[in-house]
């Protein structure tokens, strides 16, 4: 009988083998049958965003494709740490809420003070920069005292 | 930040980080040798080199000392300069080597390989195709990332601002601070996120095949499971990506497997686990719960193995020291946030205890769904068949899972938010955090370690100062053995 050298005790029977290998054997042919209906579907769809959480949340975060490089284009045009005032168009756009979070994640080096839709309620405070997004994908930013 | 500029970055930030790891003992060519094969060995490296500079540059942080590319890569250069320039002959001129255990790999293994190869493809596609990212990512872990540092110094100002509310300012910083060390100190770009999410999949895929190897998994079934982890939600749910609940597997897996290794050997791998064990706070809140279960489960693993003591000392010492540090940290340092256990806890818990067995069914819905591929069923299975069987080591590991899900469910009475509403945002990522627990689970009662914790066989080759450890569990009798390095 096979011992193992530090306890005493006998090594397994060969039938947990058994047991073991037609176990692994299962779990394979689930893996494998997985994979495969996974794999069909990407080839069909491109991408499936159909896991729990993807159908839950990726719906809230992923409105604008554009948005990365809209922030891009922005980031470009401003001073270093310069504060920035966001106006988004009144229609097309997601709510103010979301757009201020996108706005802060994607202008890392920037305080973005406020978000609006269309226009300013008041002047806009010394230092910013007022960046108006309009409905068609330009970029108009203007600064107070400068010259329109 | 396009990808092809995030490359070098990356490429940079993982060399460092795998140079510190390698220079401070980890990896193939540490005392223990490549005792759990050299992919896993590197990737133990990384995560100490990693969890090592993450730690560090929080550190530099409070000292005003600014992180930079060049600090960061000076530190890389001197740690490889070390890892080269460092002859290991052993511990106390023995050296204790790695025997190479002929087996041929049989159709099952072979498959096993297929489909894990596969699965790990199609992540990775996936990965590549899907539009990234949750709320969270955007609101919370992605957004520190990228404002932490104001002219090179540590500036968590940001987080006191009340537009910045939601981001939790409380929550533990390990994992944005990692995205920095491994895009250099700079910007991380929406690339660096995906690739580091890829990278640390990757290097848990080996951490977690040599998991069931170690406690007592034959090959095949090794690659099976890591196939299953794959394909689990923990990788398949997109929704992870830029979030910190994989790097939280990935170093709790990390510490577990050093200290299952650090049963049998007798060099530093028993405090290394502690280490990244007392790295889970860093990462998660509930890092703190996990890495407390993940050490005991390792104390009971080492009852009656000898030296109790100095072992349970060396693996709770540094994880109860990292973990106090991160309390201390996240309440000296972090602005303070909103608490989920904030106004009446006890009339809520109070008001709460009827509905527990809508809050577990609840629970059970999503533990129970399709993509789960059976999981949770199984790990439970395995807890009553191993208690049956008085299996310890899969005993544990299954009994550690349901431990964490009990403390997430007294969470989820306690917390203020509707138990509904908190179970649907949050049941999916916590769970998919304790798959790799719950497939070492199934992986050690498949394997043959009920004889000892970990089915292996201990030899002492006489008169030549070397010890081998020779694994029997789930190699067929035919295999050979051959002793290199003699």
């Amino acid at each position: 009988v096979r011992r193992d050298a530090a306890e005493g005790a006998p090594l397994p029977p060969p039938r947990r083998h058994d047991f073991a290998r037609l176990a692994t054997a299962l779990l394979l042919i689930l893996a494998a049958a997985v994979l495969l209906e996974r794999s069909g579907r990407l080839l069909v769809r491109g991408t499936t965003l159909d896991a729990q959480d993807e159908a839950r949340w990726l719906g809230w975060a992923w409105r604008r494709p554009d948005l990365a490089d809209l922030f891009t284009r922005i980031d470009r045009r401003l001073a270093p740490g310069e504060p920035v005032v966001l106006l988004v168009p009144v229609n097309g756009w997601p709510d103010e809420f979301w757009v201020a979070v996108m706005a802060r994640y994607h202008l890392a080096g920037h305080a973005v003070l406020e978000v609006r839709r269309g226009r300013l309620a008041g002047p806009a405070p010394p230092g910013t920069a007022v960046v108006r997004i309009l409905s068609d994908g330009r970029i108009r930013i203007r600064r107070p005292g400068e010259s329109r | 930040v396009s990808g092809s500029a995030d490359l070098p970055l990356l490429v940079g930030g993982v060399l460092v980080a795998l140079g510190v790891g390698l220079a401070i003992g980890a990896g193939p060519r540490g005392r223990e040798g490549a005792a759990a094969g050299p992919v896993a060995e590197l990737t133990l490296a990384f995560a100490l080199g990693a969890q090592a500079l993450v730690l560090g540059l929080l550190a530099l942080g409070l000292l005003g000392i600014p992180w930079t590319p060049g600090l960061l890569t000076g530190v890389g250069t001197a740690a490889w300069f070390i890892v080269i320039r460092r002859r290991r002959p052993g511990v106390g001129g023995v050296r204790t080597v790695r025997p190479v255990v002929e087996t041929r790999a049989g159709a099952l293994v072979w498959a096993g390989r297929i489909v894990l190869c596969g699965a790990l493809a199609l992540f990775l596609w996936k990965l590549a195709a899907a539009p990234l990212w949750s709320w969270d990512h955007y609101a919370m872990w992605g957004v520190k990332a990228r404002r932490m540092i104001t002219a090179g110094q540590l500036d968590l100002g940001f987080l006191a601002a009340r537009e910045f509310a939601g981001a939790r300012p409380d929550l533990p910083l390990g994992v944005p601070v990692l995205w920095r060390l491994l895009s250099l100190a700079t910007i991380p770009g929406l690339w660096t996120f995906e690739a580091t999410h890829a990278l640390l999949a990757c290097g848990l895929v080996a951490v977690v095949r040599a998991g069931v190897r170690r406690v007592g998994g034959a090959p095949a079934a090794a690659e099976t499971l890591a196939a299953l982890l794959v394909l689990s939600p923990l990788y398949w749910d997109t929704v992870g990506v830029g979030l910190a609940d994989l790097p939280l597997a990935f170093w709790a897996a990390c510490g577990l497997l050093l200290g299952l290794q650090s049963l049998e050997d007798t060099g530093g791998a028993a405090g290394r686990a502690g280490c990244l064990l007392g790295f889970l706070p860093w990462i998660k809140d509930e890092g703190l719960p996990l890495a407390a279960v993940l050490v005991l489960v390792l104390v009971l693993l080492g009852r009656g193995r000898g030296d109790t003591a100095r072992r349970t000392l060396s693996i709770a010492g540094p994880a109860l020291g990292l973990a106090g540090l991160a309390v201390a940290y996240g309440q000296w340092v972090l602005p303070s946030g909103y608490s989920f256990f904030g106004g009446d806890w006890r009339g809520r818990v109070v008001a709460r205890l009827p509905e527990l067995s809508g809050v577990l069914r609840h629970l059970g819905g999503i533990l129970l769904d399709p993509a789960w591929l059976g999981l949770w069923p199984l790990v439970l299975l395995t807890l009553v068949a191993a208690v049956a069987l008085r299996r310890r080591t899969p005993a544990l590991l299954a009994g550690a899972v349901c431990a964490q899900l009990a403390v997430y469910l007294g969470v989820i009475v306690v917390a203020f938010p509707p138990p509904g509403e908190h179970l649907d945002a949050s049941a999916v990522r916590f769970a998919s955090v304790l798959v790799p627990l719950g497939v070492l689970a199934i992986g050690a009662l498949l394997g043959s370690g009920g004889t000892s914790p970990l089915g292996r066989t201990r030899v002492t080759i006489p008169g030549r100062g070397c010890r081998e450890r020779r694994e029997t569990a789930g190699i067929e009798s035919t295999a050979s053995l051959q002793v290199s390095e003699l």
